[in-house]
Formats: structure tokens, C-alpha cells, sequence
């Protein structure tokens, strides 16, 4: 009898405990993350602003220059709930052979940005039946707003002649982020507008900055 | 020699790159001012025939060795809004007199065919013209200038119509 009154004990107790252990795994998932650090490295392709250079580059043998790619590398730790400062270093090139002669642009930024989580989700306790081990936070996703600045640099050759330009720059953008642990993957968009630009002598200019589309590979610890 | 064989150019050193001494191998200036410097940009010469009035350059091939008559000029232009541009085509057959070179034997002129540019701004000019006869061993190329403003040409070529078509 006693052995009974002891097993009926222990099943009303059960509910209990896992609610308590639940209520932990729901209170680690809702802690905010400061000091969380991304490292982000992707390619892409970049579509300069162009005000007439690159159709002239084209109509004169060139082909091929608009198309450039190249990468982006960068780095940023969370500073408060949805709030991410990163630093970045991007290169992108485009270069077009006709014969001999060969034209190149290259363009680099490094920049500043402050990014803003305007959605994110992750794995949670709440929702143990959508995985098979619910651990918090394993499965992330977010889209990121970012908004930065810095320096931009053009380069352009053609064979022996050579232009070069640098200026401050913005850039605006938006990335979707998706880690499983401390791996991941990233797919964004930025525009840079900077007046760094180099001219052609028919008054066509192209600029360093422009369209960029990237992805790649992303850790977050 | 120039030989017009399948994908050859009768044309040569269309891109002004071939430097003869100071100047654009094969390209003579026969009228007006006309400058071989730089063209859309400066590492690119180009023939330059701004300013005012009338310039010609050109340049002489033979002996020529057509497959084909149906030919395809092509051309990077940029052209201002007070300039008349043409391209003129004088073919040659071979003249009678003794000579060291074809020019020397006295060509026959069989016809002179000009091609006008009707467009400005910067573009690619393409136009169909063709040899009168496939014996024609000559081809004196000139460029023709009227008018005052910008004028710039540099890649010149002169392709069987065939090649473009991805023919044999």
C-alpha cells in the first residue's frame, strides 16, 4: 500500500518537473545574446553605377567589363538586443581583354554598419514537436537591416594608363541569415553610393559604387 | 601581302595599336587635321579628326584575295551632332605597267563605294557593303570628315559577311 501511495506521488510530480525544466529551457532561449559574434564570408557579383564608361568601354572592344565580382569578408558582435555593429572589407573586380590590351576596375570598401534584426526566429522549447532534440537557439534565422560607412577605392587600367579614386561612401542593405549551431549561410543585397568614380575621355564615368548581391558561408559563436 | 581569306581582315591595324615609328602602322592622314592619340580613353589610340573642316585619313591594302564580296564594316565612333562622317571604298584591279608593287602597276579603278554614317553620339557602326568584282586586288580605305566637332574612330574592320554569320 505504502509502495503505491509512493508511485502515485511520483506520477503527480512528473508534469512538475518537466514544466520546471521547461521553464529554464524557455528562459535560456529568451536571454538576450550580447557579445555574440558573426563572421561572414561570401561572393557575389556587383553592377557598378555607371553614367555612360562602361557602354563606351563596350562599344569600343571591350566587352564583358560590367560584370564584376568579387567578396566580401566581414565581422560583428551583437551590442544589444537586434543590434549588430560589423566591419567589413569588400573587393570587387571586373576586367575585359581586347587583343593585347587589357582594361580593369577594381573597386574596395572598408565600412562600418550597424545592423537591426527586424525578424528573426530560432528553435525553442515551446515548440518541442518541430525537432527532434529542443535545444534552444540551435536553428536561427534573421533578416538583418543594416545601414554603414567608409571608405571606397577605384581602380581602373587600361594597359598602361592608370586612374585611381577614393572618398567616403554609404552603403544600405539587407541580409537573411540562417545558422544551424555555430554554422551558417547568408544571402544579401547592399547599395553603395560613394563619389569615388573614374571618366572616360568622352565624359562617361563609372563609380565604386553600386548594386552588390552576395552569399556565402557564416559562423556565429 | 593581305589576304582576305576566310576570317581575315583586309584591313590592317584597325585598333591603331601597332605602332610604326611614332605612328599607326599603314594609316596615312591625306587631308586636313587629323591626330592618331588617344581615343574613348588614354590607353586606347584611336584616330582623333576633331575640329574644323575637312579631314581624311587612309589606308591602301593589296594585293587582296576576296572569297567573298558580301563584307561587313564595322566601327567604334564617337560623333558629335556637327559632323559628317563617311567611309569610302575604292577598289582596285591591277594595272597594266611594270612595277615592284601593286600600287606600282598602275591599278584600274572599278568603283568607289562610300558608306555613310548616320548617326551621332557614341556607337558600334555596322554596315553591309560588298567588292564589285571578287578579282579586285586593291582597296584604297579613307575615312572623310566634314564639319566641326568631335569625331573619333578606332576599331576598324572590314570581315567577310559570312564570318558573321558563324559561316565556314
Amino acid at each position: 500500500m505504502r509502495r503505491h501511495v509512493l508511485w502515485v506521488l511520483a506520477l503527480l510530480a512528473l508534469p512538475r518537473m518537466a514544466s520546471a525544466q521547461q521553464a529554464e529551457l524557455e528562459a535560456e532561449a529568451d536571454e538576450p545574446e550580447r557579445g555574440t559574434l558573426i563572421f561572414n564570408l561570401r561572393g557575389g557579383g556587383y553592377v557598378r553605377a555607371d553614367d555612360g564608361y562602361l557602354a563606351h568601354a563596350q562599344t569600343f572592344g571591350f566587352d564583358r567589363i560590367a560584370q564584376a565580382s568579387g567578396g566580401v569578408l566581414e565581422a560583428g558582435v551583437q551590442a544589444a538586443p537586434r543590434v549588430w555593429l560589423f566591419a567589413s572589407y569588400s573587393g570587387f573586380e571586373s576586367r575585359a581583354q581586347r587583343r593585347l590590351s587589357k582594361l580593369e576596375l577594381g573597386s574596395e570598401a572598408i565600412l562600418a554598419h550597424v545592423r537591426y534584426e527586424v525578424w528573426s526566429w530560432r528553435s525553442h522549447p515551446r515548440y518541442p514537436w518541430l525537432y527532434l532534440n529542443p535545444q534552444p537557439g540551435h536553428l536561427r534565422l534573421a533578416l538583418q537591416a543594416s545601414a554603414g560607412a567608409g571608405l571606397y577605392r577605384l581602380h581602373e587600367s587600361l594597359d598602361e594608363a592608370v586612374q585611381d579614386a577614393s572618398a567616403f561612401g554609404l552603403r544600405v542593405g539587407g541580409d537573411f541569415l540562417l545558422h544551424w549551431h555555430w554554422l551558417g549561410f547568408v544571402i544579401g543585397y547592399a547599395y553603395h553610393h560613394t563619389s569615388a568614380q573614374v571618366g572616360d575621355r568622352l565624359g562617361g564615368t563609372v563609380s565604386a559604387g553600386g548594386h552588390e548581391i552576395s552569399l556565402g558561408l557564416s559562423l556565429r559563436f | 601581302m593581305v589576304a582576305a581569306g576566310c576570317g581575315t581582315d583586309p584591313l590592317s591595324n584597325g585598333g591603331f595599336e601597332i605602332d610604326c615609328g611614332g605612328h599607326p602602322c599603314d594609316w596615312i592622314v591625306t587631308e586636313g587635321q587629323a591626330s592618331f592619340g588617344s581615343g574613348w580613353h588614354d590607353g586606347d589610340p584611336a584616330i582623333d579628326l576633331s575640329g574644323a573642316g575637312r579631314a581624311v585619313v587612309e589606308q591602301r591594302a593589296a594585293p587582296l584575295h576576296l572569297l567573298e564580296r558580301e563584307l561587313l564594316l564595322e566601327a567604334a565612333i564617337a560623333c558629335g551632332p556637327g559632323v559628317s562622317l563617311r567611309f569610302e571604298l575604292n577598289w582596285y584591279a591591277q594595272g597594266s605597267a611594270a612595277g615592284a608593287t601593286f600600287w606600282a602597276t598602275q591599278p584600274q579603278l572599278i568603283d568607289s563605294r562610300p558608306l555613310t554614317v548616320d548617326q551621332t553620339g557614341v556607337f558600334q557602326f555596322k554596315k553591309l557593303t560588298a567588292s564589285p568584282s571578287l578579282e579586285a586586288q586593291g582597296l584604297v580605305f579613307r575615312i572623310v570628315k566634314e564639319g566641326a566637332g568631335q569625331a573619333l574612330v578606332d576599331e576598324i574592320h572590314l570581315r567577310p559577311y559570312y564570318d558573321q554569320q558563324g559561316g565556314y
